[in-house]
């Protein structure tokens, strides 16, 4: 018979850690029915010898384990296996050897390797011939459990109710069973699915699907360096419920989490394919450092999401607070950590399955500006009557906004996964391809992307994993976030004179004549810079798990991370008079960045009566390496032959290079007493390459306690409580410098004549200061949450109340400039403080057969504030060229990146010009940050439909509407929102829109509360509906499953914000420049069908 | 205590792999990374101070680099806000049409961007830390091959250059901080005037002992520090100091070194055909590029249309329009022109008549009745940033007139005539008629306006000769011959130096602002 010994032995650990939750003294005395295996098995002939003075029995028994492949299995109670022995027994069977260790009083069978210890019955004992004949005369069951994939599940529990009589299923999922009783039920568990009862009947065989168990506590979630049980979490950690996410129309990783996970606030900034969302856990914490979480992808740290196609995510676990994240000590982990799993193959079943997806997206709206009339009027009234413009001039009628958004941007996406596995081994392959148009013209994405995953054992000791992720992006990006002037193409459609033409006479894209400042056309703008992005992403790893004893495992794991980019733009001559002027202008700029982890982990997992202890310890070390190269020429000899060989006049030629490394040792322990109280704590320091020497190391503790009140006695009687635990936790966590070598006082590179008409090289004082004195951004937080579960699991309800605070702010503060340098990177004295409550109710409101509904709503609540900086920092950030500079400011009491201006107090009426409060002395204006965002996802199931609907909002932040700034702002010969016609005209007017005038002294046009917007909605992010073929319908087309949907993204926003959409995040993942509108991008909504077919 | 249980399949090699396992798993958690210095990532593509100075070639790379940082990193001090400060503060051009920010406005705008009272302070200061790393860290370099005079002469160069730049410093702000080391105090209290010009002093009497008299060619001579340009920085200081026997004794001693002398043709100055000529003692080096090239004579702006250009051009601050700098005053014409000094007229300024010199009609040109500055003319238009276009920043007629000034002022009247003729010979004018100390002195003050025009020099002059409560009257007195806004010149004693950006002021606060702001 051929050996599994990684799948029993799994099965062998899985159910001893069960004992332990599950006080099923049953399950402990499962009855192997297969007993006559057990007199042909190979191991019942294996020879033992021992030979032991005074010994424990369990000792033994370990030791007998250890070595050889026999594993045992037993309840503690039978027996008292701490008695201690002293024996010798040479070269015997194993029956001899168990009967000498237990003389006689234990019983045992054989199945495989596995020794089932069990009492010795007193009936049998009397009658031991006829044992095996009444075994012979009782009537069997086979059956067959799969998961709900209908993949078979090997080593699920079958247990005849009433009965100790139980047995599990092999490797392909069947099983079979002697009944004891005549009209018995079986009932089915596995760990982390629902346990069915079925009652047996006249039948005499099963196929059992189960279905699994998402509130599970039971169920085992990825943790940073190991894993742990649902039920066990003594700190903050949002396990996203992923259901068939992946399968539907989902383009981007950062949409499977939006709306999710409480505390994770997901901001798609733009609308541009291909844009990465930004992730923000727990609010801002950092002024400067990093401020996204940190992804890890299959347990390698990686830059972001890039890599991933959401189609081939498994998992998605959030960990939130320190004390999770702890662990992971630095590089970001005061934001939170991201950990993904990507899908695995299942053993036993070869299984191909196809995603695809069409559909079509377009502007959610479009905002009115003037028409002709309005523009010549306004015109006028600003300039007197020198801007008239000539009637012909005004028969053209471009709706330039009509001709930058394409009214249906197609999309379609394939994903195929091939996956399978045999009993040592197990793969999955991922392919994808999507082809995504932006609703602007021109812009879109296109990724190819590649999966694959491998598990496989060698030996009985040693297993081996791989994962290589792999996505290539080719996107087409058009220029946005910034005024029109400056080339902002969204912009320029709005502020574009509707009379002005799209072409010069020479075919180029008209500037604007009757307009002030160079302005292209938007068209001008997009078309006139041809580019092309191509980034490659790759994440993979190779991993080795080493089983030193039942207890002891080591895991190595080799990872390396890999984002390269390639970008190449060009102005053809032919289209724009600015490239006519220099005859063409092509930029090629590469970089890549390569990093390399090896991270190396010693896990021990000890159980014993009550007491429940995991330690793992660890160390980690990643290097990376960036370079870049900048390149730009002018003068192409032909416009047709791009490529920078065929320029002559070169404008920029630059490159850079960088590297940083960090090495990190870990240990984490957790205890757990009678599973009602859970203890973890860790222990993380890290060295980092980017802080001066005797600065580089740095450590962060993490404890945190859980108290499982539910498994009180007096809880006892309190039925419909499934779980209810208190957790508290506080941890440790650190940020670095954004910079690879910002503390140290670097020299630049210039040049000076050495002749008349050459230059040699030199060097000078750069502006930024080093600081050798520079140390880590720390922050530590305080957790305290609850967990409940009811009415067998039915209603879940989670809260967690949360103090973050940010110390020795890592900070390029201003020097003045009498130092010579501009700037120098401190640690910045004083706090961000982030204080918050979030909570989550899951509720299955209606299980039907043919109906069920779901329910997941989630609130948090974050109050971010700066507190005790130097009155000398000067944090002002947000610049708006033009419009009256810096929009955000940083200072105490208030929240990070806060709007600051002056109050407008409205027009007044004599003057036209804007009033404003206290003299127009500068004063906060609102933030952006959100008092609180909610998200809310409801599933439905009735028959074969699935109606999945997901809706978010954010409420009480504000946005700065830049964009409405340069269409109210009355100065320039542009054109203006349509609103403008109710400006101010003459002394006595009533409105709230100031007058037209070129200088504007008073500063109208400037930054003021006047632009200042509520930012809150409420949006229906996703609307799925989808329709699942049952067997019987397709039992014919050779397929095992076929599923048909559609969804709606973005159909439906309620919000009193002007600009396109409320959403919007210029600043990027800068915690400073948060809330700042300026013609970005709008995000599209969009319709979608596709269908998932599995063979 | 005897415990071991003996199993007959493969025990030992089973045994030996797990302990094999737990060592190799000890070794690779505790031992992982690959060498000791596995953290120590210096930067790739810069150098650090620290490790930058081992080598002759590494101080003459510092050398390049401090004058490469006047021409390549936000170089506005020494290609045209010195003509801001020192021509258009005074009588000789005026800043854009009525309705834009005045002269003063402009130059003590506290906060912004692009307002020259603010650069010339931080150029100044970012341009000294480029001469204060050389001082810091060329002593202790050590190089068989770097021989004493070749290390003095790097050192003689970049205490020049510092005592160029806080000379710059104290003429328009005063008393300002001291800044001598990188290593030293970041947040100093500003020193007395008298002090700064002691140090300026200390600085160049080591560069005038460590340099030589020439370098190896005209370029070098003119374009780096030597023995003759220490010297005349010194003949300037000791004017400006009052201490003009000193200031007759080094403008003597650059007179006498026979390194220098005057072009024959006064437009070779001008024409961009003849840099680095024998008149040049500091000549700051434009080369044609991107990085060392210069848009200099585009931003002497002609008068035009406000509102056209307001939009497009990028570094506007916060609320104020682009103005139009250094529009020459119609009095600045008028005054060649009572001198019957066409030569110097016809090189230095762009009167209605020989507008069709102009090579380039500047954007948003409108009026075509204002003078323009010389800088549009013979070739020289707006090259982006790339032109090749030097500054003079000492010539040798400035010496020459500086030792005239100083001599009449000791009393030496006669000798001082001599040499203010030899400056009116070279551009035809008879000798002059002035005989008594107080006509030579305003002789010489009328003369160093014509001969040095728009380069940065009438408003210290001035300043020389009627004191500063005088200077201030002077100005207050100015007639508005071209309808333009001269009387917003200063107005008072206190604008004489412009304020300590309030910046600075916010961030130190052991520095206080200069009085009146």
């Amino acid at each position: 018979m051929k050996l599994n010994p990684l799948l029993s032995s799994n099965w062998q650990y899985n159910l001893k850690k069960l004992t332990n939750v599950v006080k099923i003294s049953v399950l402990l005395s499962v009855i192997m029915t297969l007993s006559s295996f057990a007199h042909t098995n190979v191991y019942s002939q294996e020879k033992i010898s021992v030979n032991v003075e005074n010994t424990e029995i369990i000792n033994i028994l370990d030791n007998i384990e250890s070595t050889t492949d026999l594993r045992f299995f037993y309840d503690n109670d039978i027996y008292d296996f701490n008695k201690k022995i002293t024996l010798t027994i040479n070269e015997e069977t194993i029956a001899t050897a168990i009967s000498l260790i237990f003389e006689n009083n234990i019983d045992f069978r054989l199945k495989q390797n596995v020794v089932i210890l069990e009492k010795v019955k007193l009936t049998e004992k009397n009658n031991e011939v006829s044992s095996e004949e009444d075994d012979l005369e009782q009537r069997v069951i086979t059956g067959l459990i799969t998961d709900n994939f209908g993949s078979p599940l090997p080593g699920a529990t079958i247990i005849e109710v009433g009965t100790n009589n139980g047995t599990t299923s092999d490797f392909d999922g069947n099983f079979s069973i002697a009944l004891e009783n005549d009209e018995a039920s079986l009932q089915i568990s596995f760990i982390g699915f629902v346990s069915q009862t079925v009652i047996v009947g006249d039948s005499n065989s099963f196929t059992i699907q189960l279905s699994p168990d998402e509130s599970s506590l039971d169920e085992i979630i990825v943790t940073g360096y190991g894993t742990t049980r649902k039920g066990d979490i003594t700190s903050s950690i949002s396990v996203l419920d992923l259901d068939g996410v992946g399968e539907k129309a989902i383009t981007d990783v950062g949409q499977m989490l939006a709306g999710r996970s409480a505390g994770v606030r997901v901001v798609q900034g733009s609308g541009q394919p291909g844009a990465a969302p930004t992730i923000f856990i727990r609010g801002l914490s950092s002024l400067s450092g990093n401020t996204q979480p940190l992804y890890v992808i299959d347990g390698v740290v990686s830059y972001s999401l890039g890599a991933l196609d959401p189609n081939n995510i498994e998992d998605i676990t959030v960990l939130k607070d320190a004390s999770a994240a702890g662990i992971y000590g630095a590089a970001g982990a005061s934001n939170g950590v991201v950990l993904v799993t990507t899908k695995k193959g299942r053993k036993g079943e070869y299984k191909v399955s196809v995603n695809s997806y069409a559909g079509f997206s377009s502007v959610i709206k479009t905002i009115p500006v003037l028409d002709n009339a309005g523009t010549v009027d306004y015109f006028n009234d600003l300039n007197g009557s020198g801007s008239s413009i000539p009637a012909a001039e005004l028969a053209i009628d471009n709706n330039w906004q009509d001709l930058i958004y394409r009214e249906a941007a197609p999309v379609t996406g394939v994903n195929a996964a091939i996956s399978g596995g045999g009993e040592n081994g197990s793969f999955f392959v991922g392919l994808g391809y999507l082809d995504q148009d932006g609703i602007v013209v021109s812009s879109g994405n296109k990724r190819y992307s590649l999966s694959i995953n491998l598990d496989q054992t060698i030996n009985e000791w040693l297993s081996f994993g791989s994962h290589f992720n792999y996505t290539r992006s080719n996107v087409k990006t058009i220029p946005d976030n910034m005024a029109a002037r400056f080339g902002g193409a969204i912009q320029a459609a709005l502020v574009t004179p509707r009379f002005q033409p799209i072409f010069n006479d020479d075919g180029t894209y008209s500037t604007q004549a009757r307009t002030q400042g160079g302005l292209n056309n938007p068209l001008g703008y997009i078309y006139g810079n041809d580019n092309l992005n191509v980034i490659n992403n790759i994440v993979t790893d190779v991993n080795f798990t080493a089983k030193i004893n039942s207890d002891l495992s080591f895991k190595t794991q080799m990872g390396v991370v890999i984002l390269n980019n390639h970008y190449s733009s060009f102005k053809d001559p032919r289209l724009t008079s600015e490239a006519k002027g220099v005859k063409g202008e092509g930029s090629l700029n590469t970089g890549e960045a390569v990093r390399f982890i090896f991270d190396n982990t010693l896990n021990y997992d000890k159980t014993f009566d009550k007491h429940q202890l995991g330690v793992i310890i660890g160390s980690s070390t990643s290097e990376e390496k960036i370079h870049t190269s900048l390149q730009t020429k002018r003068n192409f000899a032909n416009a047709n032959i791009r490529t920078l060989n065929s320029a002559s006049e070169t404008i920029v030629n630059s490159a850079s290079k960088s590297a940083w490394s960090l090495q990190s040792y870990f240990a984490r322990a957790n205890y757990s007493f009678d599973d009602k109280y859970l203890i973890t704590a860790s222990f993380r320091t890290d060295g980092s390459s980017r802080l001066p020497k005797d600065n580089r190391w740095e450590s962060f503790k993490t404890i945190s306690a859980g108290w499982k009140i539910f498994k009180e006695d007096f809880m006892s009687d309190v039925d419909f409580i499934s779980d209810l635990k208190l957790r508290v936790g506080y941890g440790e966590t650190g940020n670095l410098p954004a910079g690879t070598n910002s503390y140290a006082y670097r020299l630049l590179f210039n040049e000076y004549a050495i002749d008349t008409f050459t230059t040699g090289p030199g060097v000078w004082l750069g502006t930024s200061s080093g600081n050798n004195n520079l140390e880590w951004e720390t922050s530590d937080q305080f957790n305290v949450g609850i967990d409940f579960s009811a009415f067998d699991n039915k209603l879940y309800f989670s809260a967690d109340y949360y103090s973050k605070k940010t110390n020795n702010m890592i900070y390029p503060l201003s020097l003045p400039w009498h130092t010579g340098f501009f700037d120098q990177i401190v640690n910045l004295d004083g706090q961000i403080e982030n204080t918050g409550f979030e909570f989550a109710i899951n509720a299955n409101l209606v299980e039907k057969d043919d109906f069920s509904w779901s329910t997941a709503f989630n609130m948090s609540f974050n109050d971010n504030v700066v507190t005790n900086i130097p009155d000398t920092a000067i944090i002002t950030d947000g610049w708006l060229q033009n419009l009256g500079g810096n929009v955000t400011i940083t200072k105490n009491d208030l929240p990070i990146g806060s709007f600051w201006g002056k109050i407008s107090e409205g027009v007044d009426p004599q003057t036209g010009d804007l009033i404003f409060a206290d003299n127009g002395k500068f004063q906060f204006m609102g933030s952006p940050l959100p008092d609180f965002t909610y998200g809310f996802v409801n599933e439905i199931n009735y028959k074969n439909w699935d109606l999945n609907i997901v809706i978010d909002g954010v409420s009480g932040n504000e946005v700065y509407n830049t964009g409405r700034q340069e269409l109210e702002e009355m100065r320039l010969l542009h054109n203006q929102s349509a609103d403008i016609v109710n400006r101010w005209r003459k002394p006595g007017d009533i409105t709230n829109i100031p007058r037209a005038t070129i200088l504007d002294q008073n500063g109208n046009s400037k930054i003021s509360s006047r632009f200042v917007e509520d930012g809150s909605y409420l949006r229906v992010r996703d609307i799925s509906l989808s329709y699942d073929f049952k067997e019987n319908v397709i039992k014919g087309l050779n397929i095992s499953g076929l599923r048909l949907y559609a969804n709606l993204k973005n159909w439906f926003t309620i919000t009193d914000y002007t600009g396109y959409t409320p959403e919007i995040n210029r600043g990027g993942s800068s915690a400073t420049i948060q809330g700042v509108d300026y013609g970005t991008y709008p995000q599209p909504k969009t319709f979608n069908v596709g269908m998932n077919i599995e063979f | 205590m005897k415990n071991y249980i003996t199993i007959k399949k493969n025990n030992k090699t089973m045994k030996n792999v797990f302990n094999i396992n737990l060592i190799l798993a000890m070794t690779l958690i505790f031992f992982n990374s690959c060498s000791e210095d596995f953290l120590d990532k210096a930067p790739l593509d810069e150098l650090t101070v620290d490790g930058a100075f081992n080598t002759k070639a590494d101080a003459e790379l510092a050398l390049n680099g401090a004058y490469g940082t006047m021409v390549t990193n936000d170089p506005h001090t020494y290609r045209w806000f010195y003509t801001i400060v020192g021509d258009m503060r005074a009588d000789n051009s005026h800043g854009g049409p009525p309705g834009t920010i005045t002269n003063c406005e402009l130059l003590e705008s506290l906060a912004g961007d692009l307002e020259p009272g603010i650069w010339n302070w931080y150029e100044a200061y970012k341009y000294s830390a480029a001469a204060n790393i050389i001082l810091d860290n060329v002593p202790k370099i050590e190089d068989p091959n770097f021989s004493d005079s070749e290390r003095k002469n790097i050192l003689g160069q970049a205490y020049f250059l510092r005592a160029f730049h806080y000379y710059h410093l104290a003429r328009q702000y005063r008393d300002v901080p001291l800044i001598l080391s990188q290593d030293g105090d970041l947040l100093p209290a500003k020193s007395p005037e008298a002090e700064v010009y002691a140090q300026i002093v200390r600085d160049l009497e080591l560069a005038e002992s460590y340099l030589p008299t020439e370098h190896a060619n005209r370029f070098l001579t003119s374009s780096r520090g030597t023995k003759g340009s220490a010297q005349s920085l010194l003949a300037k200081v000791y004017v400006e100091t009052g201490d003009y026997a000193k200031a007759a004794e080094y403008a003597g001693k650059v007179m006498d070194s026979g390194v220098y002398s005057l072009v024959e043709t006064y437009d070779h100055l001008w024409d961009g055909n003849h840099q680095n000529t024998t008149e040049a003692i500091f000549e700051l080096q434009h080369v044609a590029s991107t990085m060392t090239g210069t848009y200099h004579p585009a931003q002497m702006l002609p008068p035009g249309d406000l509102t056209i250009h307001e939009a497009d051009k990028p570094g506007e601050g916060v609320g104020w329009a682009f103005p139009r700098f250094n529009v020459l005053n119609h009095e600045l014409i008028e005054a060649f022109d009572e001198m019957g000094d066409s030569i110097r007229k016809w090189s230095s300024t762009l009167t209605v008549t020989d507008r069709s010199l102009m090579s380039d009609p500047p954007l948003g040109f409108a009026d075509p009745t204002e003078p323009v500055s010389h800088t549009y003319k013979n070739g020289r238009h707006w090259d982006g940033f790339s032109g090749r276009w030097n500054v003079l920043l000492m010539r040798y007629s400035d010496i020459i007139l500086l030792r005239a000034e100083a001599l009449n002022q000791i009393g030496q009247t006669a000798e001082a005539i001599t040499y203010l003729n030899q400056v009116r010979a070279r551009v035809k004018l008879a000798p002059t008629t002035a005989s008594s100390q107080s006509e030579v002195a305003l002789a010489i003050l009328k003369e160093r306006r014509l001969e040095l025009a728009m380069e940065g020099q009438r408003f210290w002059d001035l300043k020389r000769y009627y004191g500063e409560e005088g200077l201030v009257t002077y100005l207050k007195g100015l007639t508005d011959t071209g309808g333009n806004n001269l009387g917003k010149n200063p107005t008072s004693v206190h604008q004489l130096y412009l304020p300590i950006p309030q910046r600075d002021l916010d961030i130190n606060p052991n520095l206080v602002q200069n009085p009146g702001y």
